[in-house]
């Protein structure tokens, strides 16, 4: 499968803490990230495809929703298969990560 | 939370965004951008940097945004908005990319040229806004008055004397007048930067309305002299030399040696009166006793002053002008020595002083009248482009009315095409013209008298660019367009092709008028040329380019004129005696220089101008040594020498027009002259020169000796081939040597402010010259478009005269002919509408007349030659066609 944009990767991160609404997660992106920030116009667009894609859905019925939410805003929950797709990005990332970190360490830079 | 105001391009960005992407989350993205918004103010981000990369975001999605919009919109299509208004014009836009896209070659051409049209006049035009259209940050503009002196021979860089100002702050037609005079000051050590200031009255900035930001601003005592001094700075200086700290207020500068203490900080919008010469720091006026200690404010001779008026609520300008003029008669009764003849003359506040508008004018209409030419040169390719495009579609086009399309839908379509065209030149001309800014803006600053204009692109420059594009996109698609679908379809259908005899009329006139506009552009680029020439290669009536010049003055306290003059001609004439230096003098103005110094003269026997008391002649104070060091010939009689001294026999030299104007052929040598109720002789007739850089010609110029009219303030005239800095610091450490008292400044040489008034002939001979090139480009794509297109229809008729047994060059003949007789055509309208600028380009061309031979001959030479190239390649090919060949197509 292809791998995930970095801005998607991040949105499916976040709603995999729970659902969530547009500016929610962009709040949550930032924090998890250390600093990664989604203009709006990205982010809404980014949610779109994401739907179109289902890899998330959005909540159609207000009972569904987190208690004390604003009824005018929309909110996503991440799908199954966004859950999946999530899941092989992250296993495939750390695997990055970690194949990085042995390197340094093995390497002439390590302690 | 509060309203969020967003920057024009971000709004027009905003109206590309599909519109139910808008619908769904536009109120969700309004609401995040304000939260960010005010998060990026709180940690100190500066809004243009947010809107910067807001915008951008927007811009980059857009494409994105599109394609999702059209994916949906193909998935859910409903028959019902097949026929809607949003969907046509979506398909419109589709077809037309679709078109420019299959054309990659002529599309980028057409985006070039047009990019270059649109971004000139979006340039020229943020100039003019800047000069022109965006106020001064004042309170009530239009209620303000410059006061100009109005006497016989003063020119607008004469002004008011300090008791003359407040003689004239009593009358009553004005509710307060503020005066002040621009200084360069040095702040921090000897070799620290200069920048600009001003001394002001303490009611300046009450009479102009402008405000402390922070601090406060100077009271009436602290104008006094000798008071501490103080100083207010503005917020360009706070931020960019301070730090923009708020400890700043209190806080202690060296200027020009002396400590100030900043008290306040303006408020941003304010840089000063005048536009182009922003001002950073604002001193008490009673400060400059001290601080330019040459003159003194009591003193009526001395008159460095500008005011600025408020009118009385009610007051027109002319009567309060009456009121001032009382004031200035009862001035003239009393002090004939200063004021004679002296009145004051008032006009509108404007940032612009008198003396330059007129010429800043002109050279905005110049660079206008340029750039609207190279945007009409390729409007004219493009249309022939576009001629081309459509006469190439004719097959298409009559199938899709064959089968029952409107001509209408199908002229739109063509139009969309070159409205995207003409979009995709707006939107790269704002850039371009965003980078030519910053060009300009260095070249501006660059110049020996170095202009601070800010060029911003607001929302009037985006609107006129906008409108320019979408007129000239009309303009040049409508005809285009409309012809092609014209065509008698039937016809087309049969197989005729190439026989639109009108399109190729059409498209010669088109190619005709840009040989036209590029040789108006490339006569006047020449015109500059040889004016900046002419101008670097004259010299004022001596030679300037080893000339240095220094201001020297000595305490007004400690000296007086009479002891000063002595000290002055002592310290010239042991600095002569130091390594490196040919010659010195002492002038009471630079050699050259732009303020007139009139005095009145009579002459028995000689009537003075109607409505005058005297003459009014400008007059140099010269040392022993100044004729020498500068090089200024005597004609007749003798020089002024060290022999000319207070007690003798009172002397002067008079330049030879002021000799003809007064004398006629008589020599002047041993006339009289009456000079401030004194008999002087004239004993000299000194060879003409250009001491008023803007007059361009010589102008009549009195010389008298330093020691007969003392005074404290003269400028070092030195003939050296030492370097400036070297010069300054020889000079300082002489001044050390010789009496520490004495206070240098302005160590520059003469070329200098010569060179800073050929700046507007050097920006003009740049801008005109690319811009020529640019048109002459244009020119030369068309000539040869038109030439292979009018061979490729014209097939048939090569191959039968081949087939016939005519030689290939005779094909080429014909070809050529054709397209010269075009080019000469097109070449005499451009020299007929340079002849018509002619008028217009003269004020700005020195030594050059708008018919220069040279010039004109070049550019239309250059023109047929490039022409008969670009006319031949395709000429050349077309012979080369095998006859049997097309024959057998037909």
């Amino acid at each position: 499968m292809t791998t995930l944009k970095t801005h998607a990767f991040h949105i499916l991160a976040a709603l995999a803490a729970g659902d969530s609404h547009g500016s929610a997660i962009a709040r949550l992106v930032r924090d998890q990230t250390d600093g990664v920030r989604l203009w709006p116009v990205t982010l809404y667009r980014t949610l779109d495809q994401l739907v179109e894609s289902g890899l998330i859905a959005e909540l159609e019925d207000a009972r569904e929703r987190p208690e004390g939410a604003s009824r005018r805003r929309r909110y996503y929950r991440l799908t199954e298969a966004g859950a999946a797709v999530l899941a092989v990005e992250a296993e495939r990332i750390a695997a990055i990560a970690r194949t990085a970190l042995r390197n340094v360490e093995d390497g002439p830079w390590g302690h | 939370m509060g309203t969020l105001t967003r920057p024009l391009p971000y709004r027009l960005l905003t109206a590309l965004v599909p519109g139910s992407f808008r619908e769904r989350h536009g109120a969700s993205i309004d609401a995040q951008l304000r939260h960010e918004f005010a998060e990026h103010r709180e940690s100190n981000g500066s809004p243009l940097s947010f809107w910067v990369r807001a915008t951008l975001e927007l811009a980059r999605s857009l494409p994105g945004l599109w394609r999702a919009a059209l994916r949906r919109n193909r998935r859910s299509a409903v028959p019902a908005r097949q026929g809607s208004h949003r969907h046509e014009l979506l398909q419109d836009l589709r077809y037309g990319v679709r078109g420019l896209r299959s054309r990659p070659a002529a599309t980028t051409l057409c985006v070039v040229a047009l990019t270059l049209g649109i971004g000139a006049n979006t340039t020229v035009f943020t100039l003019a806004n800047e000069i022109f259209l965006r106020p001064i940050s004042v309170r009530e503009p239009s209620r303000l008055v410059d006061l100009h002196v109005d006497q016989p021979g003063a020119n607008s860089f004469v002004g008011f004397s300090y008791p003359e100002f407040e003689d004239l702050r009593r009358s009553s037609g004005l509710q307060d007048v503020s005066a002040q005079r621009g200084i360069r000051i040095r702040v921090g050590n000897e070799d620290g930067p200069s920048v600009a200031g001003q001394f002001a009255s303490a009611n300046h900035f009450d009479v102009l309305g402008v405000e402390a930001a922070s601090g406060r601003l100077y009271v009436a005592d602290e104008t006094l002299p000798g008071a501490r001094l103080v100083a207010v700075i503005s917020h360009g200086f706070w931020q960019r030399r301070m730090g923009g700290t708020h400890d700043a207020l209190g806080t202690t500068l060296q200027l020009d040696g002396h400590p100030a203490t900043i008290i306040g900080i303006l408020e941003p919008g304010y840089k000063g009166r005048f536009i182009g010469f922003p001002s950073e720091i604002w001193l008490p006026l009673g400060a400059s006793e001290t601080m330019r200690p040459g003159a003194q404010l009591a003193d009526r001779a001395n008159q460095p002053l500008e005011l600025v008026g408020r009118l009385q609520d009610g007051v027109s300008l002319e009567s309060a002008g009456a009121s001032l003029n009382v004031v200035a008669a009862a001035l003239e009764e009393q002090f004939p020595d200063t004021n004679q003849d002296r009145r004051v003359r008032l006009t509108l506040f404007s940032g612009l002083d008198e003396s330059l508008r007129v010429g800043v004018l002109g050279f905005l209409a110049v660079l206008g009248i340029l750039s609207a030419l190279v945007l009409a040169a390729a409007c004219l390719n493009v249309g022939s482009l576009l001629l081309a495009s459509g006469q190439a579609r004719v097959p298409e086009i009559a199938t899709r009315l064959a089968l029952g399309g409107s001509r209408a839908r199908i002229a739109k379509q063509l139009l969309t095409e070159t409205l995207i065209l003409f979009g995709l030149g707006a939107v790269a001309a704002t850039v371009v013209s965003l980078q030519l800014s910053g060009l300009l803006r260095a070249m501006f600053e660059d110049g020996a008298i170095p202009l601070g204009l800010e060029f911003g692109v607001d929302g009037r420059v985006l609107a006129l660019t906008a409108s320019v594009a979408l007129a000239t996109a009309l303009a040049t698609g409508l005809h285009p367009a409309w012809r092609a679908t014209s065509t008698s379809h039937a016809n087309v259908l049969r197989g005729a092709r190439g026989s639109d005899a009108g399109g190729r009329g059409m498209r010669r006139w088109l190619v005709g008028g840009q040989v036209a506009v590029s040789v108006v552009l490339l006569v006047t680029a020449g015109l500059f040329l040889r004016a900046l020439d002419a101008g670097r290669s004259s010299n004022p009536g001596f030679a300037t380019d080893d000339l240095q010049l220094a201001g020297l003055t000595l305490p007004t306290d400690a000296y007086t004129p009479a002891e000063a003059a002595l000290v002055l001609e002592q310290l010239a004439a042991t600095l002569r005696l130091t390594p490196g230096m040919e010659a010195v003098g002492l002038g009471s103005s630079t050699p050259v220089g732009v303020a007139s110094s009139p005095v009145p003269v009579s002459v028995l026997g000689i009537a003075p101008p109607d409505g005058q008391n005297a003459f009014f002649v400008d007059a140099h104070i010269i040392g022993p040594q100044y004729l020498a060091a500068t090089g200024i010939a005597i004609v007749a009689g003798r020089a002024l020498g060290p022999a000319d001294r207070d007690g003798t026999l009172a002397v002067a030299v008079v330049s030879e027009t002021l000799a003809r104007q007064l004398w006629a052929s008589r020599s002047a040598v041993g006339e009289q002259l009456m000079l401030r109720g004194r008999e002087t002789t004239v004993v000299g007739v000194a060879r003409d020169t250009l001491h008023l850089v803007q007059n361009r010609r010589p102008g009549p110029l009195l010389y008298l000796p330093l020691a007969q009219n003392p005074r404290h303030a003269m400028t070092l005239v030195m003939r050296t081939e030492l370097a400036p800095s070297a010069v300054a610091r020889r000079l300082r450490a002489h001044v050390e040597d010789v009496d520490s008292t004495a206070r240098l400044r302005d160590v520059r040489p003469q070329q200098d402010l010569l060179d800073s008034f050929l700046l507007p002939q050097e920006i003009t001979s740049r801008v005109a010259g690319g811009l020529g090139i640019i048109g002459l480009v244009l020119a030369l794509t068309g000539i040869y478009g038109m030439v292979s297109f009018t061979a490729a229809s014209r097939r048939r008729e090569l191959g039968i005269r081949l087939a016939l047994g005519a030689p290939p060059e005779q094909s080429v003949k014909l070809l050529l002919r054709s397209a010269l007789a075009l080019t000469i055509a097109g070449a005499t309208a451009g020299l007929g509408i340079s002849a018509a600028l002619g008028p217009l380009l003269g004020s700005f061309l020195v030594g050059v007349s708008p018919l220069d031979p040279v010039t004109l001959v070049t550019v239309v030479a250059a023109i047929l030659l490039a022409a008969a190239t670009a006319a031949y390649l395709p000429a050349r090919r077309a012979a080369r066609i095998d006859p049997a060949e097309t024959l057998r197509e037909g």
